[in-house]
């Protein structure tokens, strides 16, 4: 197998990733810019109090930048850049858990052995999920159907199972869901006029 | 009557599924909905993208060179694949 044959299976050097990331980061239209604004504000909620989602935005583009997280072929662009934020805010909450580790048991922990009680080792992420869940529901506020379908998404379930589980016709999902669509828009893109 | 009891939720684990239903609505939402929400909301698309744009083209004006580990192992997948 050449390299040219690796490359149309999807494996992409560093180089040549960061590249099409560069070339298509110019390229991409206002509204997938907002999109992506969006989308980094979304995932930023999350994240623990003093980092906001442009610090989160910079460091996906970074990396995906550096070549260090590789954008895989035949993936969309933004669907990417997404995933790479996901995984920066796991990052972030790993380095957290083990700042707090360190503040607990100091550099000797392994040699040391003790256990320290702890109601819940991440009290800060579990705090900070409850805050963005409550926010999240609140966009929603007075629309009971996408309450409903916010729920099930929160559950993990498919949009047909939502829509069996409370009896909603493809019509009425589908209304609510660009209500939804609206709603989260209108939060996340608020305020942004230059 | 029965009973209601109280039981562990993990917002974690629903913020994670929250926040990844949201993202596939977001990517999902097709171009004209979000143009046709700026209208709605008296701006267009070109003038509210402008800082995004200039956010974007800082990034891409300090990024740096490939880590050299990750230079260094796609070369020698080249070598390897050459040699096969």
């Amino acid at each position: 197998m050449d390299v040219s044959a690796l490359e149309r299976h999807g494996v992409m050097d560093a180089a040549s990733s960061a590249a099409a990331v560069s070339r298509t980061l110019a390229a991409l239209s206002a509204i997938d810019l907002l999109r992506l604004r969006a989308l980094a504000r979304l995932r930023a909620r999350g994240l623990p109090h003093g980092l906001d989602w442009s610090d989160l935005l910079n460091e996906a583009l970074a990396r995906a930048l550096d070549g260090s997280r590789q954008w895989p072929q035949g993936v969309p662009f933004l669907a990417f850049l997404a995933g790479v934020m996901r995984s920066i805010c796991d990052d972030v909450w790993r380095r957290r858990r083990r700042e707090a580790e360190l503040i607990a048991f100091g550099t000797n922990a392994e040699a040391d052995g003790r256990d320290v009680p702890c109601p819940a080792a991440d009290q800060e992420r579990v705090l900070a999920a409850c805050e963005a869940v409550a926010a999240i529901y609140r966009l929603f506020a007075g629309d009971l159907v996408a309450l409903r379908i916010i729920s099930g998404l929160a559950n993990g379930q498919s949009a047909e199972d939502i829509r069996l589980l409370h009896g909603l016709s493809l019509v009425e999902y589908n209304s609510a869901r660009r209500r939804m669509r609206r709603a989260l828009l209108r939060a996340e893109l608020s305020g942004i006029a230059p | 009557m029965t009973k209601r009891t109280m039981t562990d939720w993990n917002a974690e684990q629903d913020l994670a599924a929250l926040l990844d239903g949201l993202t596939a609505e977001l990517l999902a939402t097709p171009e004209r909905d979000i143009a046709a929400w700026l209208h709605e909301a008296g701006e267009t698309a070109a003038h509210t993208a402008q800082p995004m744009r200039r956010l974007v083209a800082a990034a891409d004006a300090h990024r740096i060179a490939p880590h050299v580990s990750i230079a260094l192992a796609a070369g020698l997948r080249a070598l390897v694949a050459r040699n096969q």
